[in-house]
């Protein structure tokens, strides 16, 4: 569903010289991978999903999603791509404060013309588990609740593509292990996870391991052979 | 888009941020209920002065004056040459004339009275003042057309200046004096409070004009009198009549300025209404002051308020928001706020102006088209304030903002 060729992105700092984040990336994802992007820190990983989910554009190179290339699309095609296609977790959750759970899974549902919103909204919910919850503010629930809340707000509008940006960063052993199931889970059910981790027991559960290195992307295992987990004992 | 949903969040957003909701209401609702109140005074003001109008220059009279100008005195002495014969050729040369009366006056005369003496100004009517003036008597009866004819010692007496003369005692048959004239008070007048020029229409007295003219101040002119049609539909054009009779009988010549003025009631209300407007224009502007200041403080308050919201407008977009919704929502939330304070403050000026007439003299109306005015008034406070913000919102980069 997802083919990235000869992608190039390019930072302009004012003080030092261009900053050449991603060089010549080429990356395919078909529909119902799972996929993690490892690598150290500044390599690009982030970079990489911002393009992915179309809130940045690459510098050059193609990008198609569902065949239909998306360079010359204008803001708000895009933005009614992202969503309808594209479910986002980030590591910081990013929940409105002060919001209920409802509330906050609701949000991405203001921006389209679904019927029934509340109701989706706990139909979300109560796959990730939080149907107990459903109108607790982020201030009462635990770290792993509220990264729970995050992933229903990414489901909300059923997106074929799960994009997460180290999900278990903020969250203790259990709740990451939580996490992972989860995410096993709607990987199951048939959804495409991308997800870049630091985390070496998350990146074992991906079906697919990609790594970015200073920009380059590499394939490092293409299999659901756990076993090559051990090739990236340097990435944690 | 979903405005229900977007409408709800908003609401919540102004609950959660009491303390800047309130900050940005706080203006608006000053401005607001100060333009409801001030409007209300303006217009209980101006139906208040028309009131007045209408009752001295009713529909169908025209008033003619000596002199070309107003009504008050002029320089260099008055102007002689309107008579009472002016006003008996009127009647007989312009159709429709139901009525007339001429008048005369002086002000500031000693009045004595036993012990007692009282400056007052004194009015000379000829016959049927009641119907020709439109003001009556609230005991004993006016002078008389046979005292008009004979030129009388009565007079007719206002509340206040009996007050004054006789205190609580019966002014009926009290004999007063003014000068060597004696005159005997017949009537007292209907009590008409102060008038557009600001004198006591309750402390002066009525006598028969010929008593006025021949007896106290030895004159054979008029100050002006009032012709009063069977219709009102024929004053323009009787006005015209008059002025055309009076100039030939006045000998003026083609082009020279008249000696008369003939007033009528449509020329009356254009010049009072005109100077309403020229009020109505300076009471709003102490409030679009307020409201200036208003949409200035929420601007400022938003600006923060996006700068705090950075994240949220970072997830907004992320999860599909396209620029022109975030505009529009942030504007929408501004606006919300600025409407509901709009509405409170329409509220309390209503509230306002309703008491402070009920426990005051002055009278204040409030029309639909004041409180339509102040919520107009905040909803453009609203969009004013709101684009700015809503705009830089709007623009944010949601990778920067998620950052
Ligand atoms: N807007 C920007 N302007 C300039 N340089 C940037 C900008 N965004 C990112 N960079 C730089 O680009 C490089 C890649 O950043 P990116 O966030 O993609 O790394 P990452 O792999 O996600 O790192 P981490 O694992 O720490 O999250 C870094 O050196 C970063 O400093
Ligand atoms: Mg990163």
């Amino acid at each position: 569903m997802i083919r990235l060729k000869g992608i190039n992105k390019v930072y302009k700092r004012p003080d030092e010289g261009p900053l050449q984040v991603l060089k010549n990336v080429d990356l395919t994802v078909g529909k119902g991978e799972y996929v993690a992007i490892v690598g150290p820190s500044g390599s690009g990983k982030s970079t990489l999903m911002n393009i992915l989910g179309l809130l940045d554009r690459a510098d050059s190179g193609d990008y198609e999603i569902d065949g239909q290339s998306v360079a010359g699309l204008p803001a708000g095609t895009l933005a009614k791509l992202r969503n309808t296609k594209i479910g986002f977790v980030f590591q910081q959750f990013h929940l409105l404060p002060r919001t209920n759970a409802i509330e906050n899974v609701e949000i991405p549902l203001i921006y389209s013309n679904a019927d029934n919103p509340e109701q989706r909204a706990i139909d979300a919910l109560k796959r990730v588990g939080l149907g107990e919850r459903l109108k607790h503010y982020p201030e009462e629930l635990s770290g792993g609740q509220q990264q729970r809340v995050a992933i229903a707000r990414a489901l909300v509008t059923n997106p074929e593509l799960i994009l997460a940006d180290e999900p278990t960063g903020n969250l203790d052993k259990v709740s990451g292990e939580d996490l992972m199931g989860l995410f096993d889970q709607l990987n199951t059910d048939g959804r495409t996870i991308i997800v870049i981790t630091h985390d070496e027991k998350l990146a074992e559960r991906a079906k697919r391991v990609v790594r970015i290195d200073n920009g380059q992307l590499t394939e490092v295992r293409q299999s659901s052979n756990r076993s090559g987990a051990t090739q990236m004992g340097e990435v944690a | 888009m979903n405005l229900k949903l977007l409408f709800a969040g908003s609401a919540r957003m102004m609950l959660r941020h009491k303390t800047r909701t309130v900050f940005m209401a706080v203006g608006i609702i000053v401005g607001v209920s100060a333009l409801v109140f001030m409007r209300a005074m303006g217009v209980g003001a101006e139906q208040a002065m028309m009131e007045n109008i209408n009752r001295t220059f009713s529909t169908s009279s025209i008033n003619v004056l000596a002199g070309g100008g107003h009504m008050g005195p002029r320089a260099g002495g008055p102007v002689t040459t309107l008579k009472m014969e002016d006003f008996q050729a009127i009647e007989a040369a312009v159709p429709g004339v139901a009525l007339w009366g001429v008048m005369q006056w002086v002000p500031k005369q000693d009045i004595r009275y036993q012990g007692i003496t009282r400056q007052m100004s004194i009015y000379g009517y000829s016959d049927k003042p009641e119907a020709v003036w439109q003001r009556g008597i609230i005991q004993g009866e006016y002078f008389s057309a046979e005292d008009v004819d004979s030129a009388s010692r009565v007079a007719v007496i206002g509340t206040n200046a009996a007050a004054g003369l006789f205190g609580t005692e019966d002014p009926i048959g009290k004999q007063i004096q003014v000068g060597s004239v004696p005159l005997r008070i017949v009537g007292v007048l209907e009590p008409q409070g102060i008038d557009t020029h600001g004198s006591d229409k309750d402390d002066e007295i009525h006598v028969p004009i010929t008593t006025l003219m021949r007896r106290i101040m030895n004159v054979d002119h008029v100050f002006g009198g009032r012709v009063v049609l069977d219709n009102p539909a024929k004053v323009e054009a009787a006005a015209k009549q008059i002025s055309a009779l009076l100039r030939e009988r006045h000998a003026l010549a083609e082009g020279e300025p008249p000696d008369f003025v003939a007033i009528t009631p449509k020329l009356v209300q254009d010049i009072v209404g005109n100077a309403n407007r020229v009020l109505g224009r300076y009471l709003p502007a102490a409030a679009g002051v307020a409201l200036l200041v208003a949409a200035i403080v929420i601007a400022n308050i938003m600006l923060i308020a996006v700068k705090e919201r950075v994240p949220e407008i970072g997830i907004r977009k992320a999860v599909g928001a396209e620029n022109g919704q975030i505009n529009f929502q942030f504007l929408s939330e501004t606006v919300l706020v600025a409407l509901t304070s709009g509405l409170m403050g329409a509220a309390l000026g209503i509230i306002a102006a309703v008491s402070y007439g009920a426990l005051s003299t002055t009278p204040m109306v409030v029309t639909p088209g004041a409180v339509l005015l102040g919520l107009g008034a905040a909803a453009l406070v609203g969009i004013a304030a709101g684009v700015l913000p809503a705009r830089q919102a709007a623009m944010l980069d949601p990778v920067a903002a998620l950052r």
